[in-house]
Order: C-alpha cells, then structure tokens, then sequence
C-alpha cells in the first residue's frame, strides 16, 4: 500500500470539498479500495471516510417506498424484511455477495459507485427502477439508476459528488435475481439477471429486465421488457424475451468463457428469471 | 515376527480417534511458521520477473537502500544471467515492516533485454518456436518410450477400437499456507529456521550443506504446517534466502511468499495431453494400447504420465515427451501423474466398454488384475446405486440430468527405513514419544500417540508427541510419497514394545512374576498366570525412582505393506441449459491395508476427493501467449473448491490386511475420470478435456445437437 492522507469528515459539503481533490477515493466498506490500495491497482493521495457521516445509512419506508442509505451495509439490504418482501431481486442480489464477513462490511453505496458491469445489487436496483440521490458542496441532484453508469468503473458522477441515498419507487409485486457463477459462494457474477413484474389477472402490466455483467455497463434490456407488457406469460413470450435479453447484451469474452456462451446464457436466465418473478407475483 | 496383532485385540489401533491437534487448529492457537514472530523480526520480500524470458543487464539496488527501514538488499540473480519465467527471483530486501520490504522492492531498478517467450505447449512446439531450452531441441525431451507385447498383433486382435485425445492442464497446489520461513542466527555457527515444510531434516541438510554448518548446528521446526501436497521439500531460493538475509542483518527474518508467487515458482502438476488408441476384444478383454503424449512441468523436466494405468493389456506402447515452456517449475503434486493418467485411461475404458455394449463396471472387472479392486467394485456400485444409472447415456428430455461414473487408482506407501525415534517413561508416570517427522496434515502425532497408548494401555491424550523439529537429532524421511504413517509406525512400535519391555524387567521382581507374564491392561500392568496381581502405571512407573526408560525402535519389514487400491464412483447433475455441473456424491472406496486411526484416514480420503473434485471441474492455470504471464495468479480467478462445491462424498476404507499403507495420494487419483465418466453418464457426450466447465458441457452438447 502506498502512503496516503485519510480525513473522516463529519458533513458532506467537507466530504465533497475534499473528495474533489485530485487523486482523492471515498472509503465506505472498503472492500473494493483497500484491496486495490493493497494491489497497487488504487493509489489515492487522499482516502476520505464517509463512516463520521451522520444520515447516510438505513433502510427507511417512505409511503410505498424504500430509501436506503448509500452508506447501509449489504448484509442489512440483504436481510431488511422489507426489501425482501417488495425487492426480492435486490435482497437475492445482496446476499450473493462475497461472504458474511464481507457483506458485514461492503456497503450498497460502494457496490454501485465502484460501477463494477458485475456488481450484484445493481440488476435488482434497476429492477427497481430506484433513483440515485447524490450530493456535492453545491447542492444535489439525483438520477435514475440505468442513467448512472457510462462504462467500467464509470459514472456521470462528477468531481466532488457522493451517492447519498437509493430511493425505491412502489414495488413490482415480483421480482427474482439469477447470479450466474462457476462456484457457490465467493464468486464473481459470471452474468446477473434480475426480473421484475406485475401482473393483473396473469396479463403483464409492467416487466423490468437488469443485466449485469454482460456489458461495459449494467443494463435494461428493454426490447424484452416492451414484448412481456400487455400479455401473458406463454412459453413462446418467454423464448422471444430471452432472445431479446440476449440480443441486448454485448459481453466479453475472456479465460472463463466466449462471449456467445454468455449471450446464451443471458437467454437462458432471463426466462428462468421471468419465471420466477411471475410466479412470485 | 512383528505383528500389529488382532483388530479384535485393539483397544486403538483402527479406532477413529480425534486429531490430537484439531482443538488448536480451530481455536488459533497452533501456531504455524506465518504465526511466528521474533523480537526485532525483519520482514523479507522478493521482488520476481515479470517477463517471461529476458536477460538481465542490470540491477540497482541504490534506491531500495537508500529507503529508511531497509536492513538489507540483495541481488538473487547475476547480471548477464537469464530470466526465464515469471515469477523468477531477481532480489530481495529486508526491511523493518513488510510495508516497507514492499516498497523497497519497487525501488530496485532491473535493466531487461527481453527474449522471444512461449508459455503453452502448442506455441512450444511448434516449428521455429523460439528455443528455450538449449539442451531440447524443439523444446521437447527425448521421448520416453515403453512398449509391452506385440501392439500390431494386438490391434489385429481388437474387435473395437476407440481414438481419442485427452488433455489435462497445469494445476498448483494451492497450500494454504504459502511457502516461508522465519530464520534467525543464535549467533556465527547455530542457525533456528522455523519452516513450513514437509521435510524437516532435508531442509535441515540443504541448509547446513548450503551455509556450511554442521547439520546438527542447524535446527528446523515446523510445529503445524499448511500444506504441502509435495511442494514444500527443499527450502527452495526463498528459504536460502530468508536465512542469508538473516545472517547479513544479524535479525531474524520472516520470509513468507505471497499468493501469487505461490502460484507462479512454488511449484504445479504437469499438464498433459495424449493421443491414445486402444483395442478391446469381443468378450471384453483389453488388447491394444498405443499412446502418444506430452506435458510440460514449465522450464523443467518431470512432466511424466502414467500409461496404460492399472488394467492389464498384454501388448501396448506409450511415448512421452516433456514440453518446456516459460514458466515455473513443477514439483510433485500429490500421486506425480497418477491422476492425468487415470483420467485419460478411465475416460478411455469407459469409451471402449460403450462400443461393445458393456457396463463399465463390467469391463473393469475383466481387465483390472487386482482383486482388492474387483471387492471394491462390487461394494462401490452398490454403495452409489450403481443400478439407478442412465442405461443410455443422455437419454431423458429433462433439464437436469443426472448420470454415474467410475474410476480407479493404484499407489504404493509402503513406507521405508529411516525412521529414528525415542519412547520415554517417566517414573511419574508420563509418556512421551520423539521423533523428526513432520504432521504434513495427515495427522501423524494422533498416530503416533495411539501406537504408544496401545503398547502401553493408555489413552492417546496420556501420550506426549513431539514431531516438526529436527533437534534432539531423531531423523525422519519427508512426508512424500504416502511414506509417512508406513515409515514411522513400526519404528515407534518398535520403541514402544522396547519401553514397555524395560518397565516390564524393572516390575517384575515386585510383582513375583516372569517377565514374560506380564501384561498391560488400561492403565495397568498385571499378571496374566494371576490377575490379582495387578498394579496401576503410576505405580509401575514409580518404580523408576530417578530414572527414565527411553528406547529407541527399529523399522519392521512386516509391520507395513506396499499397495493401496483404490475406486470412486460419482453422481453427477449437469444443468443442460447452463452447463452447471453439480457433484452430489462420491463414495471412494480405498485400501490402506491397517488404517491406524480411521477418522484419520477418512479425513485423508476427503481431502483427495476434494482436490480431484478441483481438478475435475474447476482448477487450470491460464497462461497468457502476449505477455508471458499467468493470468490466474491468485484465489479470485484461480479456482479450488469451496464447501458448497464439496459433495456428499461417502469415504470407505477398506479393509485388507493388517500392515500399514501411507494413503495420503491415493484418493485423489480416481476422482477426475470417475467424474468425467458420470458426466458422459448424464448428457451422452464426452468431455475429454479437465477441467469440465459449463462452456465446455455447452459447447459439446451443441454439437451433438
């Protein structure tokens, strides 16, 4: 690890003034950066904890809405009765990360800002449809959740600006996350899929698909979700879905395996996924 | 003639006794070369090429000198030399914190011509291949060649005949613990190494021969020690240099090698990659067996392969060239090219037995001569349920499909001379047993202290076991080779019986009786003609006054026997829409001859399975053509079996005869073929390349499609 200065400011407007600095990386959980600060692979001058924060973390209720806290931990996303409940993809997404002791750590907040493609809380926070609120010395703004992102380990964020809160929108009433990976537990996502619906009377109202891990960014895999609104569920729906689901995404290939295996499996999983979220509806 | 005696006759032996050492494994408190620490400890680190080939202009070490902290920099390969894979040492620092040793690495300047590379064996051997070996040309050894029997005569015989190429790739051996050391220098001529080895006196050896000491002015313990599975032997350049680091600075020094070094220089299991033809006749007799193969064990040699593998075949020829490539040597890995071999052959039994319509156990049966094996079969098939199979492999239209696969594997362990070892009684009534052995994992001291307990009626925790260190001077070989148990049971025995024989001599007169009346009962000595003469331990051994008893044992011929057989079955569940392979069960079906401690035993059988699962389905070395460099040199992308990865794995030991087997490598050998062999059970095609990963499943079911 190469030497740095690490602040624990107490109001976001400091947090923002020095995170604008160059060379400066926020610490929540820290999961990702001190691996990285230990790698060489981060090499901040300055490393600013959001810990001294007051307000940045839990999960409230907010009318038929959720809010959560950047700063929450995954371990508590995981297992709030709430998000289990109405964003089951979200809290599925949460618990497949790392192990307990890590998830005891990583908060939902560094998942999303660190803009990993793989990042497991992200396909079921565009399922979600949840908005970002972010803060910076000059004030706030937020953005939608499938705006958030421009490329590996990219976002619109600019200089200086924090992820304070994800604010869920009313719940689909079903939703299923598939974490696609060569091993059980501590493994990185191969491919994530989340699926959210609703459902009146079997015909489907609304249907949102999240891709993660299967792009330079997560994405919506719009075309699929256009084909499900307005019908019902039949198998030949399904199959159209997951080949639109597929045709959406543009993954990479490397050591583990070929682009058009990932393509395939988007394909596959996104019908399981489907499935399941109707199911649960 | 010596004889372990009666299973009925045991209070111990064969008993599954609990791990003498498991509490302070579990609980931290064992405390492992990583766990220790010195005063004014200096912290060692090697700074390794990241160039696959290159030679060395130059090497300024100034920077990293200059760097406050830094107790010591030394250049570990001259200029002029060559760098010949990644990994390679290139200099090391001493440094008061590690962060500071790691600094002071980045500071050392190292001037490179780089060399053409190749890293893969196809590159390797391609025609106009840069030469990376001056003494192989084309990169490749001289073929080793064996032939048996008449292979033509054999093939004219063959009423079937299968082709094919299996290919296994390199694999490390992920020790928990990497490989390190803590040297210190009690002062010019003593030298105390604590290492994490599992050959205690031959990196007691390599050092005094290397630093010219005496050897017994060197001194190396290894209390606990995170795996080995081969690759620890020798103190290796990072050991030589945690104690030459050590003798400049006058400190000790911890020299531990980080995850990706492990991976790279620490050693690897050779890949292979063979062409085979075989033949079968109609009733199923093996006839014809012509192999053609290679395998690359990095810049070095060793990448050998068994072939043909425990079936009998009366006419055969199997050629083996090594392959050198850029990249870090091998070193044996647990059963040195059992299990490639076994895949390939059990995969290829299983392809020859579906040509003429056999059941595969049925084949096995025809071909493998022996008959600890032929028990086996029968009591492994029906352990796994070996009826519920796929009769058609493939056959169903549902998603998951479930299929059953057999393999089998063949080890010696019998063990050799070379053991010394001392059985103490103490006239307060305490036992201890020494000897220079190290517990690779396998749980020796537990052994060792159930040896001791039985010879003498008391329990295993009475018995006071001190291995892992090279002083008071009671040699033992290293734990290779499956040599361990089978090499220091009969010698402690043997000191056991001595000891007890003393006390017995010494007793005697007090209790009126022959010597060879005597006998122990549990935590008694009586008499046998008279029981009511009975006295407790404590008391025997009072008899001792200011005296101890300590003999020395010898190695017993019969108390331990070359030979372990081994078979696995699996189940296995393929996913057919995403290539997921899930293991559900293996039952591994091994002989040992006398499992001293069956929990143990069983243990060790696990843990073969385990990493045969590794190797099956997860495990490979990826190495990058462009860069030279591996790609996977760490945990994330480097795979091993996690518990959720583990299946039900239904260990047997079976039973056979009354000597001891070392069976630490033997359970790892049929688990890669019985797998693969499920895997053609379940989905009707054949992977003939480890490690089975879903594309790969994906990729042939499409074909077949």
């Amino acid at each position: 690890m190469k030497g740095f200065e690490f602040f624990e400011p107490t109001t976001l407007a400091e947090a923002s003034r020095l995170f604008a600095q160059e060379h400066a990386q926020l610490l929540a959980g820290g999961t990702d950066l001190v691996i990285g600060m230990k790698a060489l692979t981060e090499t901040p001058q300055s490393v600013i904890s959001l810990q001294k924060i007051p307000g940045l973390d839990g999960i409230t209720t907010e009318g038929d809405g959720i809010s959560i806290g950047a700063m929450t931990k995954v371990r508590e996303v995981e297992l709030s009765a709430d998000i289990q409940n109405h964003h089951t993809a979200l809290a599925e997404g949460a618990s497949e990360i790392g192990s307990i002791q890590i998830r005891n750590l990583a908060t939902i907040g560094g998942n999303i800002a660190h803009a990993s493609p793989a990042a497991d809380t992200v396909a079921g926070l565009l399922v979600a449809d949840a908005q970002v609120d972010i803060a910076s010395a000059d004030g706030e703004r937020s953005v939608a959740i499938d705006e958030l992102f421009t490329g590996p380990g990219q976002t619109v964020l600019a200089p200086g600006e924090i992820i304070t809160r994800f604010r869920l929108p009313s719940p689909a009433s079903g939703s299923h996350y598939i974490k696609h990976k060569i091993r059980e537990v501590m493994d990185l996502a191969f491919i994530g899929v989340a699926a959210a619906v609703n459902l009146d009377n079997g015909t489907i109202t609304d249907a949102r698909i999240g891709l993660a891990a299967v792009a330079p960014t997560p994405i919506r895999a719009t075309e699929a979700e256009n084909l499900l609104r307005g019908n019902e569920l039949t198998a030949e729906l399904l199959q159209q879905a997951g080949e639109a689901a597929a045709a959406a995404a543009s993954p990479i290939s490397d050591l583990r395996c070929s682009a058009e295996h990932r393509k395939e499996m988007v394909d596959v999983l996104t019908r399981r996924t489907l499935q399941e979220a109707v199911a649960r509806a | 003639m010596a004889s372990w005696g009666e299973a009925s006759e045991s209070r111990l032996i064969g008993k599954r006794v609990t791990r003498l050492s498991g509490k302070d494994k579990v609980t931290g408190k064992a405390k492992y070369t990583f766990d220790i620490n010195e005063p004014g400890m200096l912290y060692g680190r090697i700074l390794r090429s990241e160039t696959a080939h290159a030679t060395v202009i130059g090497i300024d070490l100034s920077e990293a000198e200059a760097l406050p902290g830094v107790k010591a920099v030394i250049p570990l390969i001259e200029v002029g030399n060559k760098l010949r894979y990644q990994g390679q040492e290139i200099a090391a620092v001493a440094a008061e914190t590690d962060d500071i040793a790691k600094d002071a690495i980045r500071r050392i300047h190292v001037d490179l011509e780089e060399l053409p590379h190749v890293v893969t064996e196809d590159d390797a051997m391609v025609e106009g291949a840069p030469q990376i070996r001056e003494d192989w040309a084309g990169n490749q050894s001289e073929p080793n060649v064996r032939e048996d029997g008449d292979i033509n005569a054999g093939f004219d015989e063959a009423a079937v005949e299968v082709e094919a190429t299996y290919h296994t790739p390199v694999q490390t051996h992920v020790c928990l613990e990497t490989h390190g050391h803590v040297a210190k220098w009690e002062d010019e001529q003593n030298l105390t190494v604590w290492a994490s080895t599992q050959g205690v006196f031959g990196v007691r050896n390599d050092f005094a021969q290397h630093f010219e000491l005496p050897a017994n002015q060197v001194r190396v313990i290894t209390e606990h020690m995170g795996g080995g599975f081969g690759s620890k032997f020798g103190p290796g350049i990072e050991g030589r240099t945690a104690v030459e680091l050590a003798r400049i600075t006058g400190k000790a020094v911890k020299l531990m090698l980080t995850r990706k070094a492990e991976h790279l220089v620490a050693g690897n299991r050779p890949s292979m990659t063979q062409q085979v033809r075989a033949g079968a006749t109609s009733d199923g007799r093996l006839i014809a067996y012509d192999m053609k193969g290679y395998g690359t064990g990095g810049i070095s040699s060793g990448a050998g392969f068994t072939g043909p593998y425990v079936y009998h075949v009366p006419n055969s020829r199997a050629e083996r060239v090594n392959v050198a490539v850029n990249a870090g040597n091998q070193r044996a890995m647990r059963a040195p090219g059992h299990p490639q071999g076994a895949f390939a052959m059990d995969s290829l039994m299983d392809e020859l037995a579906e040509k003429l319509g056999m059941d595969p156990v049925e084949f096995r049966r025809i071909n493998d001569p022996n008959e600890v094996r032929q028990a086996q079969y029968t009591l492994g098939a029906q352990e796994i349920g070996w009826h519920r199979r796929n009769t058609v492999p493939g056959a169903g239209t549902s998603v998951k499909k479930r299929g059953m696969g057999v393999g089998s594997g063949q080890w010696g362990g019998g063990g050799g001379r070379g053991t010394e070892a001392r059985v103490t009684i103490n006239a307060d009534g305490t036992v201890e047993a020494v000897t220079g052995t190290q517990d690779i994992g396998t749980g020796i001291r537990t052994v060792i202290a159930m040896i001791v307990a039985e010879e003498f009626g008391l329990e295993t925790t009475d018995v006071r076991v001190k291995v892992g260190d090279s002083q008071p001077g009671l040699p033992s070989g290293g734990s290779g080779g499956s040599q361990t148990t089978p090499s220091v049971a009969p010698v402690i025995k043997t000191a056991a019986a001595a000891a007890k024989q003393k006390l017995f001599e010494r007793i005697a007169p007090l209790l009126d009786a022959p010597v060879g009346d005597l006998r122990v009962g549990t935590g008694t000595i009586y008499v046998v003609s008279d029981r009511t003469k009975t006295i407790t331990w404590k008391q025997a051994t009072g008899q001792l006054g200011m005296e101890s008893i300590s003999e020395g044992g010898t190695w017993e011929e019969d108390l331990r026997q070359n030979g372990a057989a081994g078979t696995q079955f699996a189940e296995v569940e393929i996913d057919t829409q995403t290539g997921a392979i899930r293991v559900i069960k293996i039952v591994a079906v091994q002989d040992c001859g006398l499992a001293i401690n069956r929990l143990t035993t069983e243990s060790q059988v696990n843990g073969g399975v385990i990493m045969g699962l590794g190797q099956a389905i997860l495990e490979e070395r990826f190495m990058d053509p462009v860069t030279g460099r591996m790609l996977n040199a760490n945990l994330e992308d480097y795979k091993v079996p996690g518990t959720l990865e583990i299946p039900e794995i239904k260990s047997i030991v079976f039973d056979t005869h009354r000597k001891v087997t070392g069976v630490g490598e033997p359970p790892c050998i049929p688990t890669p073929g019985a797998i693969a062999n499920a895997v053609y059970n379940a989905i009707g095609v054949r992977i003939r390349s480890l490690p089975i990963t879903p594309d790969k499943i994906l990729d042939a079911l499409a074909e077949k499609a």
